[in-house]
């Protein structure tokens, strides 16, 4: 059958016109999509900022490169002439990077890159855009460094200036011979960059006789894989041959469960959204059944009804992802802040993170609005096809239709609960844990069927306790809230699933809070850590010369030096560690290696250090599926080398994975005499700020160290931990302004839809103050019920947080630790806001006007 | 004279690769003091406290078809920049071409060798081992092997090899030649493969690199007579254009000791100017040098004028560079030759660069 009237006479009247009357109820829902889709937005934009920042490193650092040789120490310098057969083939450019801090107050980074500047053309282009006199003039005199011109203006550097760099423990002057063009590979770093020579970078970064990396270009006409053979049959044990965007996919392996959180909650932030779409459109459908059943009856077809309402949604949905767009951009420059923070913080000291700019985000957000849009507009939509076409029926009849449904509602619901149970105990997919994210979903699905139930519920409970309390205001205010189940149904769904994901943040945040305390104090055993200076970065820059731990040693009032070495490391297949030594004299000693098993650190240790054995981190263990008595294949300059892993010991220091085993060991298999940090004990009756006092004074004039003393590294440690949570805690902040703005646009759209009663009500003598206790008894039994049902649901949140997502994803037990009073307060300001968002369709509702509502009746 | 060019290398650069490697400030190891014993094959190799030094081959090559070609094969250190110059004369094609290559010294990449000639920059290399030398050299689809030996012992130039480039300390050089060496080269190409043979000179200098303040540029030239005598002439000009007190020869009989020669004694004039369309430098292209006391009286021209040099990515210098042939007279009998020149300072934009150096080099 041919629909009488088209889509759009039919829109027209069943959306547009009330639309047009009624902005405000539009509005809310599309607020509340557009606070989604800029958490989307920004986040989404800020991670790709880090994914984007990571490969534009990595190219403009590989330049025009096809291989890149890399070594577990570092490449030989010597073995280099292996790879004298390329000049037949191609060309080969070897490079030396690390990172220094400038010694001119600001503490910043930068990022050293020393090559063969005269022969590097092959594979790197570099462009001078000072005067060349000048700098032949500087570069006379030796220790030359050339900056992009923007850095320079940054740091008022001007060539011929010096420039004094913190690196490898020690001060360097530098002299500025020259600027850049911030192109090819000026471009590494976001242009924070030094370009010198290659033995200048190696004597600055304490690399003598190594280079980082040997970047291989080869002619077009050459076989690359032929080349890629020989270059392997030549390389020594130890060497390796990697695709050049092999560092960017590395760093951002590091950082990827970090992201991947990152955008699923904010995407959790969007189905409130969705929640509050549902709620607009079902509402919608609710008041216009009458008309609807009458173009039914002129044979108006399910499938147009279907359209038009699901049209409406995605109008409010299209409406919200523009607002949302602009918002995301407000907002991204904080999120881009808060991430790259945690990620320089915690992953990659040295990162340097700019702004991807909105591009891919905005379309993602878009995309994802647009479809939650319309997600959420298709059950009302679908509710809406199935008014029949008879004469206009009361609005709030189906009412009747879903109140005989909840007994299967409550059956669904415990399904899906039950399948969430199933979804938490599958495994992480690729290190990601997807099930988890689904269980989530599946418990705010269970919510919002279960939802109406606790509605009515709540009415009938606190019904007449309500009267009684409030009069006929708390009689009417609570039949407002029960009698319609669907609209305050999902009201109460989106702000309990809020306040659920808010609770069990919290629960899941002072729960890691409180581990990582407890895990520092206790492992944090000695009075002084002592590394290369960071400058403003809390991670460790560079390394520390060997001599080092003999000068420390050597000062009076140190105890006993434990000479700790960390470095990145990959495994075959591209996951990265860390691979670290210490002193396990000194573990043995003092312990300080919370290990699992209920294993003594010192014993442990001890026979470790005997046998030759390795200890991994609980993050590692899990990460690489490895435990106590297996046994690790560890690349070294001589070939891969078998260990047995003598235990597992909690750490959160990081959540790749470390493992660990006896300086001797160490520099017996990898001959690498260099040191990252070391910690010092210092004699009984010493103190350990005197100490370091003493420290810097036989320093100076030849080292430049950054010492912390033990309180100031676990203050740091929980400052570091604080500011990678900030970003959860926006998020959800979000998520619950959101909910409530849901609660007030549920009650406008309610206040609008009962003029007719209201006016009723004013007509037989109601006072506006009564209409108005009424609309806020509505509001608090939609807060209360909202926040007793966001129990149960942030508990199992916190629930899937704590057990299933927290471990897959960064691979750390943490011991449950529950703040009543963040909770509490929480819970109270959610009901507070709750009844604030009454006020306003309070008072429209007894602003009715009851002579003229009666006589639209 | 060949080092001029390598001072200027050091000097005029124009990229910003050769400015970050070029020698340390401590880098001039001073007055040269006690004569110092030259022994070879130990200083045919690379000296480290030099801050300046280089490797020359020249020569003129004959294939089968009487076509005559000319080479230059040159290995520069500078501190622990390492520079080198190829350039390929075809006289009966009328073509030049040049390359150059420029690394830091790094194993597999570029290298110079202590205590024997082992020099290389990529897949360029000199070499000798027996007293016979052997180079590689070339380009994409084009390769140079060399193999040369010495006709005559090496000679020393100045006093006892100490040649002085101006009055100040550390205004010389430690210059040593080979003048006369039989060349057998076999060039290849992907399609074929042709064998040369010929004559070629060998030129080692190594010293602190200064340059003398005053000068503008210089002319040298390394000429292989027929009646097996071989000379080596410069002469190093002043900002005014006239040759310097310290310009100076030697004249390498057949056998015998070589005969040193002072400037007063020479005679010398320029027939002819060259303009080159790439630089617009005005270049002599024509000489005629006499040497009375010796009864030596010689006419030089190119065998092509264009054979200029514009080394952009290396030393940063622009030059000219280029086989030559000679006819004149010695000792009343006719004589034919064959002859390099080197001529620089001509090209305005490597000039500005000496002062600049000289100032900076004075702590």
């Amino acid at each position: 059958m041919a629909d009488l009237f088209g889509l759009r006479p039919v829109f027209r009247a069943l959306v547009l016109g009330p639309a047009r009357r009624h902005p405000l109820r539009l509005a809310l829902p599309a607020l509340g999509v557009a606070v989604g889709v800029a958490a989307v937005s920004a986040i989404q934009r800020a991670n790709t900022s880090v994914t984007d920042s990571f490969r534009e490193a990595a190219a403009s650092l590989s330049g025009r490169s096809d291989f890149v040789i890399t070594g577990v120490n570092g490449v030989p310098i010597d073995a280099l002439s292996r790879l004298a057969f390329l000049w037949r083939e191609g060309a080969f450019a070897p490079a030396v990077t690390g990172w220094a801090v400038l010694d001119d107050g600001s503490g910043e980074l930068v990022e050293v890159l020393g090559l063969d500047l005269a022969g590097d053309s092959a594979v790197r282009d570099v462009s001078l855009v000072s005067d060349p006199a000048a700098s032949r003039a500087v570069s006379l005199k030796g220790n030359a460094v050339f900056l992009t011109a923007g850095f320079a203006r940054r740091r008022g550097l001007s060539v011929g200036r010096d420039l004094w760099l913190l690196a490898g423990g020690r001060r360097h002057r530098l002299a500025v011979a020259g600027l850049l063009a911030p192109t090819g590979v000026a471009r590494a770093a976001a242009g924070d960059l030094l370009i010198t020579d290659l033995f200048t970078a190696q004597r600055v970064l304490g690399k003598v006789g190594l280079v980082d990396r040997v970047d291989v270009v080869i002619d077009r006409a050459v076989s690359r894989e032929a080349v890629r053979r020989e270059i392997l049959e030549r390389l020594p044990a130890g060497l390796s041959i990697e695709p050049p965007g092999r560092s960017a996919v590395t760093a951002d392996r590091m950082v990827r469960a970090f992201r991947f959180n990152l955008n699923a909650l904010a995407s959790l932030t969007l189905l409130v959204g969705v929640f509050l779409i549902a709620n607009a459109v079902s509402i919608s459908v609710l008041r216009r059944r009458p008309e609807i059943a009458t173009l039914r009856s002129v044979g108006t077809s399910r499938v147009l009804i279907f359209a038009v309402f699901l049209l409406e949604g995605l109008l409010i949905g299209a409406a919200g992802t523009a607002l949302g767009e602009f918002g995301g951009v407000l907002l991204s420059r904080m999120a881009l802040r808060a991430v790259s923070g945690t990620v320089t913080s915690v992953y990659l000291p040295a990162a340097k993170i700019t702004d991807a700019g909105p591009g891919g985000a905005a379309l993602l957000a878009a995309l994802v609005g647009m479809l939650s849009a319309l997600a959420a507009a298709a059950l009302p939509a679908a509710e809406a096809t199935r008014v029949e076409p008879a004469p206009a029926i009361r609005p709030g009849s189906v009412e009747g239709v879903r109140r005989r449904r909840l007994g299967a509602r409550g059956l669904a619901a415990g399904a899906l609960l039950a399948l969430a149970a199933v979804a938490s105990l599958a495994p992480p997919v690729d290190g990601f844990p997807l099930f988890g994210f689904i269980a989530v979903v599946l418990v705010v699905a269970a919510l919002a069927l279960v939802a109406p139930l606790c509605v009515r519920a709540a009415d009938r409970v606190l019904a007449d306790l309500l009267a009684r309390r409030f009069g006929a205001p708390g009689r009417i205010g609570s039949r407002l809230f029960g009698g319609s189940l669907a609209r305050n149904g999902i009201s109460v769904t989106a702000l309990a699933m809020a306040l659920g994901m808010t609770l069990a943040m919290i629960i899941t945040v002072s729960s890691i809070r409180e581990t990582v305390r407890v895990w520092v104090e206790t492992t944090l055993a000695s009075d002084l850590w002592v590394k290369s200076p960071a400058g403003r970065s809390s991670g460790i820059i560079g390394d520390l010369p060997e001599e080092i731990v003999d000068f420390l040693q050597g000062i009076p009032g140190v105890e006993a030096v434990d000479p700790f070495r960390a470095r990145d490391q990959v495994d075959p297949l591209g996951r990265p560690y860390t691979l670290a030594s210490g002193d396990f004299r000194v573990v043995a000693r003092i312990g300080g290696l919370p290990l699992l098993d209920g294993l003594d650190a010192r014993a442990a240790a001890q026979d470790a250090r005997r046998r030759g054995e390795a200890m991994i981190s609980e993050p590692y263990a899990r990460r690489f599926g490895v435990r106590r008595g297996d046994t690790l294949a560890i690349p070294t300059p001589r070939g891969e080398r078998r260990l047995r892993v003598a235990g597992v010991y909690r750490d959160y220091s990081n959540d790749r994975g470390t493992i660990v085993i006896d300086r001797e060991l160490y520099l017996s298999l990898f001959g690498d005499r260099r040191v990252t940090s070391v910690a010092v004990l210092a004699a009984a009756g010493v103190d350990a700020a005197d100490l370091r006092r003493l420290i810097f004074e036989a320093a100076k004039g030849r080292y430049a160290l950054s010492i912390s003393t033990n309180r100031e590294l676990r203050r740091e440690a929980l400052r570091i931990f604080d500011r990678t949570f900030a970003v959860t805690h926006a998020l959800e902040a979000i998520a619950v302004a959101v909910a409530v703005l849901g609660i007030a646009n549920a009650l406008v759209a309610s206040a609008i839809e009962r003029r007719r009663s209201f006016g009723l009500l004013r007509s037989f003598g109601a006072s506006s103050r009564q209409i108005r206790v009424s609309v806020l008894v509505e509001a608090a039994l939609t807060g209360l019920t909202a926040s007793l049902l966001a129990l149960p649901a942030g508990a199992a949140f916190a629930g899937l947080l704590l057990l299933v997502i927290n471990p897959q994803s960064f691979g750390w037990t943490v011991v449950s630790h529950v703040p009543p009073g963040r909770l509490a307060l929480t819970v109270a300001l959610v009901l507070a806001a709750s009844l604030l968002a009454g006020l306003y369709p309070g008072r429209l509702a007894a602003g009715v006007d009851p002579a003229a509502a009666l006589a639209e009746e | 004279m060949r080092n001029a060019v390598r001072w200027a290398g050091s000097a005029a650069i124009a990229s910003i690769a050769l400015v970050s490697s070029s020698p340390r400030e401590s880098t001039a190891i001073g007055a040269p003091t006690a004569p110092p014993s030259v022994s070879f094959p130990r200083d045919h190799g690379s000296h480290p406290d030099a801050a300046v030094e280089w490797w020359y081959y020249t020569g003129h090559l004959t294939d089968a078809a009487e076509n005559v070609c000319g080479f230059q094969l040159t290995f520069f250190r500078v501190g622990e920049l390492h520079l080198a110059h190829l350039a390929w004369t075809d006289s009966s094609a009328g073509t030049f071409f040049y390359e150059e290559k420029a690394h830091l010294g790094l194993p597999g990449i570029a290298s110079a060798q202590v205590g024997r000639l082992a020099v290389s920059n990529e897949d360029w290399s000199a070499e000798e081992t027996g007293g016979v030398h052997r180079l590689r050299a070339g380009r994409r689809n084009w390769e140079l092997r060399l193999t040369l030996r010495p006709a005559k012992p090496p000679v020393l130039h100045g006093s006892e090899g100490i040649s002085r480039k101006g009055s100040g300390e550390d205004e010389y050089s430690h210059y040593v030649s080979i003048t006369r060496l039989e060349a057998v080269a076999q060039l290849r190409q992907p399609d074929r493969r042709r064998e040369l043979t010929g004559t070629a000179w060998f030129d080692h200098e190594w010293g602190p690199g200064a340059l003398p303040a005053g000068a503008q540029g210089w002319d040298w030239f390394g000429v292989q007579l027929s009646d097996g005598s071989d000379l080596m002439l410069y002469r190093l000009r002043g900002t005014d254009g006239r040759a310097t007190p310290f310009s100076a020869g030697t004249l390498v009989p057949e056998k015998g000791p070589p005969v040193p020669i002072r400037w007063s004694d020479v005679r010398f004039s320029e027939t002819k100017t060259w303009v080159s369309p790439h630089t617009r430098a005005r270049y002599p292209a024509g000489w005629e040098i006499a040497v009375p006391s010796l009864d030596l009286r010689l006419a030089i021209a190119p065998l092509l004028s264009d054979q200029e040099l514009i080394t952009e990515k290396s030393t940063g210098v622009t030059y000219w560079e280029g086989a030559c042939r000679v006819a004149g007279s010695r000792a009343g009998r006719a004589v034919t030759g064959r002859a390099y020149a080197e001529l620089t300072g001509y090209a305005g934009r490597d000039v500005p660069g000496f002062p600049a150096t000289n100032r900076v080099e004075e702590p």
